[in-house]
């Protein structure tokens, strides 16, 4: 059995909220790996107007991924204007499609480190004595494996605490329950959550245990807003990470459990409107068998396909994917001058990134290049070395890297395990390492 | 029905044709050569050997870096004490009036893709002249149906030129469809054009539909795509029919 999430590609956690939109298909939906997000409130989030769906995009991120796919399918597209704490919606939301998903058969179960950091984050609002938040955390927990874990929080509390909470707690569950029965549905309708939170927010508000700009970490995942993007009917808003949870995201970071992700990469392909002649001898020459020839060298060969002649070629092929970022000082000129020696190469692309993204960009394959102003780098960092490597992994022999060696991901900041990483695919794709353009150019020739 | 023009992401995307027209063009004396593009598993390759064929034998290869000029052009063998001539696929195909189903020729080495240029040209100067001297014109109905999934803009100029009709086919083979259960059919549809990393063609659709023969539904998706992908298919699916 696979342990190590490095061996999993990520495309295999991508989910499919095609499958799951009702109606007619209207096109994808852009799914982004919510690791990568610091912005995120929660480690899931969907935004159904703009079709766009964030998940970890990890082993352990299965269960998020479901219940993001159950707010594409059973959350409204945009919530109602309310007077009262959006907080309170959505958590009554989260447990309105938790016990949908629970009552199809597919529980949202969150992996130990998840379901660690739920309690963690339970006992800390119960310390503190924040009723109103440890309710909240119960109610959207409604329907999951955390569930037993909040309810426990909830028995710490004190007795009149406590019965104020069970109270909400059940109460939900019941409404929520008793109301999708009457549908004969698999959800409850959204008019019955919106009641119920309606009704909390105001016991809560005049018991005075309710904050006046009431958010709680954690939750919110349901129709985020874009920092700087706001729409009619939205009224939350995702905030940035608190010192503490970035603190704690460092600490991960240092002791390597999360540690730094890849860049998103796009890979263009401009038209190759150049033509450029095949240079002899570019590539590596050698030696192939074929049916006629001068020199027999492969006898053995003429009972199975024929090819018992064999002829030294000019170099056929070859990869050759150059790092532009600006740590490697590489002007557009050399770029073009390394296109021109692959000339007969199978394939010459560049790449670069800045932020969570990065481009590979293909400027020329076989006798066709793209023109001139296309070999401008486009990004200061790297960012998106790993897919890029893992690219040229899948291009035809022999498979040149031109860079510096120094790997990076999301905010161009590298970390040992993406360097592992790459060296995995390095080995396996066997990609040959150059310094610079010169030991690029004197490879070629 | 009218082509759709669609547009991702708010850029236009090319017109894709429907399979009606593409059969009617596979038909045509006129077409005689076709360049057949799109996403992967869509049923070109399928439909390039099956369909407007008019009595016509098809001969279908897929090419790769290594595929040699003289495996399609022909070849000596050894016979008794002298060396005999072997005609390769495109010049049986000739002589036959046959069809001649190219797929994959972005991966062509320039050695076959500088035999593509005299196979390509029109009727009244199309010809080849083979190393035994005979020159093969190529017989009435001679047919040459290049698919790929990739646009024309890979090819040389002289290349593209040849072609006489290009189609961009958008959406699965309906044959093909015809064969899934509707919530499969549907789901098809659906994933068939997404992203690279996401995008599941209809070959998939139907290994599942093969699988779920011997095996339950959760069983069937792991065989098909391994585990993670198979459950996060397998929920998506089973949410989207709740």
């Amino acid at each position: 059995m696979d342990t190590q999430n490095t061996q999993t590609p990520r495309s295999s956690f991508l989910p499919f909220p095609e499958l799951v939109e009702a109606g007619p298909h209207d096109g994808p939906w852009t799914v982004a790996d919510s690791n990568a997000q610091d912005w995120l409130p929660t480690n899931g989030a969907t935004d159904k107007l703009g079709k766009k769906i964030y998940v970890p995009l990890e082993k352990g991120g299965e269960g998020v991924s479901l219940h993001e796919l159950a707010h594409v399918r059973w959350s409204p597209d945009r919530f109602p204007r309310v007077r009262f704490p959006l907080i309170c919606l959505q958590a009554v939301e989260d447990a309105r499609i938790n016990l949908g998903l629970r009552e199809t058969g597919l529980p949202f179960e969150l992996d130990r480190e998840a379901l660690a950091h739920v309690a963690h984050l339970a006992a800390q609002d119960v310390k503190a004595g924040h009723l109103a938040t440890t309710i909240m955390r119960a109610i959207a927990s409604l329907g999951t494996d955390a569930a037993p874990v909040l309810q426990a929080e909830i028995d710490a509390l004190p007795r009149r605490a406590a019965e104020v909470a069970d109270y909400w707690v059940r109460r939900t569950e019941d409404r929520l329950l008793a109301a999708r029965l009457r549908v004969d549905g698999p959800v409850a309708p959204f008019r019955v959550a919106h009641q119920i939170a309606k009704d909390l927010a105001r016991d809560l508000g005049r018991r005075g245990v309710m904050p006046k700009d009431f958010k709680v970490q954690g939750l919110g995942c349901c129709q985020v807003v874009i920092e700087g993007e706001e729409g009619d009917g939205f009224l939350g808003r995702a905030r940035r990470l608190s010192v503490y949870e970035r603190m704690l995201k460092r600490e991960r970071r240092r002791r390597g459990r999360r540690g730094i992700v890849a860049g998103h990469m796009r890979i263009a392909r401009p038209p190759l409107t150049e033509r450029q002649p095949s240079v002899l001898r570019a590539g590596v020459s050698r030696s192939r068998c074929g049916t006629e020839g001068t020199r027999i060298s492969r006898p053995d060969r003429l009972a199975i396909d024929r090819a018992i002649f064999s002829r030294t070629g000019a170099g056929g092929g070859g990869t050759v994917l150059v790092d532009t970022s600006g740590s490697m000082s590489i002007t557009a000129e050399e770029v073009e001058e390394i296109v021109r020696a692959a000339g007969g190469a199978a394939v010459v692309a560049i790449y670069s990134g800045s932020g969570d993204a990065g481009e590979l960009r293909i400027v020329a394959r076989g006798d066709r290049r793209v023109a001139s102003d296309q070999f401008e780098s486009f990004g200061s960092g790297n960012v998106v070395d790993l897919p890029a490597l893992e690219w040229l992994a899948k291009q035809p022999a022999p498979r040149f890297w031109l860079s510096d060696g120094c790997v990076t991901g999301v905010g161009d900041q590298g970390c040992d395990e993406l360097l592992e990483r790459c060296k995995t695919v390095i080995e396996r794709g066997r990609i040959q390492r150059v310094d610079d353009a010169a030991a690029a150019l004197d490879a070629l020739r | 029905m009218a082509p759709k023009n669609t547009k991702k992401n708010n850029v236009p995307q090319p017109v894709c044709e429907e399979w009606d027209f593409v059969d009617d063009v596979l038909a045509s004396w006129a077409a005689r050569t076709v360049y057949l593009w799109g996403p992967p598993g869509t049923g070109k390759s399928y439909c390039a050997t099956r369909t407007g064929l008019r009595d016509r034998e098809v001969f279908s290869i897929t090419l790769t870096p290594e595929t040699t000029a003289a495996e399609l052009r022909g070849f000596w063998i050894p016979k008794g004490n002298e060396f005999v001539w072997m005609d390769g696929v495109f010049i049986e195909a000739m002589r036959k009036g046959a069809r001649i189903v190219i797929n994959e020729v972005s991966h062509a080495s320039h050695d076959v893709l500088a035999i593509l240029h005299p196979i390509l040209e029109s009727e009244e100067t199309a010809r080849l002249t083979l190393p035994n001297l005979e020159t093969v014109v190529p017989a009435p109905g001679f047919q040459v149906v290049v698919t790929d999934n990739l646009s024309l803009d890979h090819l040389s100029d002289a290349l593209r030129d040849r072609f006489k009709s290009v189609i961009r086919v958008g959406r699965p083979h309906p044959d093909a469809l015809r064969r899934l259960p509707e919530d499969l059919r549907e789901a098809a549809l659906r994933t068939f054009d997404l992203e690279s990393e996401r995008a599941v063609s209809i070959r998939g659709w139907l290994a599942v539909h093969e699988m779920e023969k011997e095996f339950d539904r959760p069983k069937a998706f792991r065989a098909v795509f391994g585990r993670e992908r198979g459950e996060q298919l397998y929920n998506a699916m089973s949410l989207g029919a709740v």
